[in-house]
């Protein structure tokens, strides 16, 4: 498909090209401190609250907040942002995706190979893996699927991509893991029940409804197939630090190789080729990105 | 042999993974919550009846094929 149709040179996909490769060289460590960090804040929890350190409400709390931050570091390494095609430096990028997952307990594995899917077929009914939370008709329908589990139930996708055996590979790949956390899960809970609910069991609810609302719902919601259709620019009353700054979702569509914390520079830079290709709301992104860029009232 | 053993680990848990998660985690959890109650824990066989409610909630849920 010849995604220049229409557009003049001015605003051409390799010009646009390049300077997004400008936003994906920087070694991301904040991201990394921040999976890390959360990991082994959650992890020093567990003895805190057994031995009676810190009382359970508490603990609920904080392991609901790690797990709110658990899945972007991994969503970095999913997209391998931290090694940026360095073999030697892929340990990082396995390192980080594993360890801030522990709080979701989802193997990174299975997210990195589902998410690569979404990317290659956002918005297809049949193969996009976040097609169903994009669908529901309201946030509050989103919290009730995350927590019944059913949107995290990836294995149905091991017929769609059947014939695919680099995605069955990883799947599989994933596979063992899964079952040690459910294990563990139930192993846990035999002898900490309450520990297990409210540090590990229901934070993880919390943080994957938390997840899949802001970055699958919100982002995604009454979008399109296309490059720059499948994703959109939204509002929120929220200042956008409390969402992952995910109402900057669509550059991350356009270009997953662009950092993170370097995703609001990119759209200021961005933003002529996004206005000329007739992006819903580019025009509204103001010149400078500030603490909540996209907010109406 | 391995792998046998994990698709048949699988298919089992596919299909009886919400009762086993009704049985031992909710039940566990019902245990732990009845201990807290003057009232419950009076209730002869009181642990009985936690793991039997936690399997029938994951029974339930088997039946309708989602939790809520």
């Amino acid at each position: 498909m010849n995604v220049d149709q229409d557009i003049s040179a001015e605003f051409s996909f390799a010009k646009e090209k390049a300077i997004a490769k400008n936003f994906s060289q920087r070694f991301q460590w904040e991201m990394i401190l921040l999976g890390l960090g959360q990991a082994t804040v959650w992890l020093s929890l567990w003895p805190l609250v057994i031995y009676e350190l810190i009382p359970l409400w508490a603990g609920f709390f904080i392991a609901s907040l790690c797990a709110c931050f658990a899945y972007l570091p991994s969503h970095e390494a999913q997209h391998g942002n931290y090694s940026r095609g360095n073999p030697k430096r892929k340990w990082i990028d396995q390192l980080v995706g594993h360890t801030t997952l522990i709080t979701l307990i989802i193997p990174y594995e299975i997210l990195r190979v589902t998410h690569m899917k979404h990317h290659a077929y956002t918005n297809d009914p049949d193969k996009d893996v976040d097609f169903e939370i994009k669908e529901r008709k309201s946030a509050f329908e989103v919290i009730r699927k995350s927590f019944d589990g059913t949107t995290t139930d990836y294995t149905r996708y091991l017929e769609v991509y059947a014939d695919d055996p680099a995605f069955i590979n990883a799947f599989n790949k994933g596979l063992p893991l899964q079952l040690f956390y459910r294990a563990a899960l139930l192993i846990l809970v035999y002898f900490f029940p309450l520990p297990t609910l409210l540090i590990c069991w229901l934070p993880a609810k919390i943080g994957t409804a938390y997840t899949q609302l802001f970055f699958s719902w919100y982002p995604h919601q009454g979008t399109s197939i296309g490059r720059y259709n499948n994703t959109r620019f939204w509002s929120h009353w929220m200042p956008r630090y409390i969402n992952h700054s995910m109402q900057l979702h669509f550059v991350h569509h356009l270009h997953p190789g662009i950092g993170h914390f370097d995703e609001p520079k990119a759209i200021e830079t961005l933003k002529p080729f996004l206005v000329a290709r007739g992006v819903p709301g580019a025009d509204q992104i103001p010149d400078r990105i500030t603490f909540n860029p996209l907010i109406k009232f | 042999m391995i792998q046998k053993l994990g698709s048949f680990v699988i298919s089992h848990i596919q299909y009886w993974g919400k009762a086993w998660f009704g049985l031992i985690f909710i039940g566990s959890v019902f245990n732990e919550l009845s201990k807290h109650s003057i009232y419950l824990a009076s209730i002869p066989h009181i642990s009985l009846w936690s793991f039997a409610a936690g399997a029938t909630v994951g029974f339930v849920a088997i039946y309708r094929g989602k939790w809520i």
